[in-house]
């Protein structure tokens, strides 16, 4: 007997009971032979020379972020804008890791004159948070500015503006080498969403 | 369409006002601090739903928004505005914002006037 054949109309290759294992094989074979996701862009390093102050009145400084990952931004306490929607949203980061030992969440302050230890003392306190998870900083206002300049971040006074400050709604991403990962709107969900996933994968590669 | 133009710059300034009434006026200067859905945000922005001044105490609530809340914190910075003020809004825009709130999360259904606001604003001290 001749062998089947497609032309002949005689080989139908769907008919064969092992069809649905070839099928279950390929799709997997496909899934295993995928490349791994592109690793987070390197957009910089940051080293911050400066001594700042928690809200519990501890110093702080760079050494207390080393070997762990941190996000970086910039508010003050009376900012009727944008900061009370960035606290939402990093709000959002804290309670998608917390606690965390690899994860630190570090905002400054860029109203050092009103935000006092004793201002932000009150501020993490009724937003919740521990310290050692989330700093709120406050120190010398031109050695802020600066720190903002070196994280990529925008922060001046404007007294035009509301609340007399103008800074990035921005979220700066730094893995455990000091290196920017990544920049996120800290007014957008969409935009936060990315950088709980983009903080997944650094704490995943260890 | 020159009468049209001529009643047109004859109107009050309060025909000027926000578009969009109080719900507007409300996205635009009240839900980044108190939520969209004036939830708040924890102990930090208190809720709207349920405030005293959505009830018996609706007459100070002019008063609230036209003078804002100051920082009574120590140092250089105390006396900043921890609530803005909102003495832009007209009378007009006001009541929008009172009833908006009243509606939304007063409960409330007896909507004050223009004249009942204006004269609690005018009570300030």
């Amino acid at each position: 007997m001749k062998p089947r054949s497609i032309a002949d109309g005689r080989y139908r290759p769907i008919s064969t009971p092992f069809f649905p294992l070839i099928l279950l094989f390929v799709i997997l074979a496909a899934g295993c032979s995928q490349e791994p996701a592109e690793p987070l862009p390197v957009m910089g390093s940051i080293e911050i020379p400066y001594t700042f102050t928690d809200q519990d009145g501890n110093p702080f400084t760079q050494d207390m972020l080393s070997g762990r990952i941190h996000v970086a931004d910039f508010f003050f306490t009376t900012c009727p804008t944008i900061c009370p929607i960035m606290k939402t949203q990093m709000l959002r980061v804290y309670e998608a890791f917390h606690p965390n030992d690899e994860l630190v969440l570090v905002s400054h302050s860029i109203d050092p004159e009103h935000d006092t230890v004793d201002v932000l003392h009150e501020y993490a306190a009724k937003l919740g948070i521990s310290t050692e998870y989330w700093y709120l900083l406050t120190g010398r206002k031109k050695e802020i500015y600066d720190t903002a300049k070196r994280y990529g971040l925008a922060a001046l006074e404007d007294e035009n503006a509301p609340g007399g400050f103008i800074h990035s709604g921005s979220f700066s991403l730094i893995d455990r080498n000091g290196q920017i990962r990544g920049y996120y709107k800290g007014t957008e969900e969409e935009s936060v969403d990315k950088l709980i996933r983009d903080i997944r994968r650094l704490l995943e590669e260890g | 369409m020159m009468i049209v133009f001529i009643f047109a710059g004859i109107l009050p300034a309060g025909c000027r006002d926000e578009p969009g009434g109080g719900e507007a006026i409300y996205a635009k200067h009240c839900a980044s601090c108190h939520g969209p859905d004036a939830e708040g945000l924890r102990a930090l922005y208190p809720p709207l739903r349920g405030s005293t001044y959505l009830e018996g105490r609706l007459p100070e609530l002019p008063c609230l928004l036209k003078t804002g809340v100051r920082s009574t914190g120590s140092g250089a910075g105390k006396g900043r505005m921890v609530m803005p003020s909102f003495t832009h809004l007209s009378s007009g825009e006001m009541t929008d914002l009172v009833r908006y709130l009243l509606v939304s999360w007063g409960g409330g259904t007896n909507a004050p006037s223009v004249e009942d606001v204006e004269s609690w604003a005018h009570q300030c001290r």
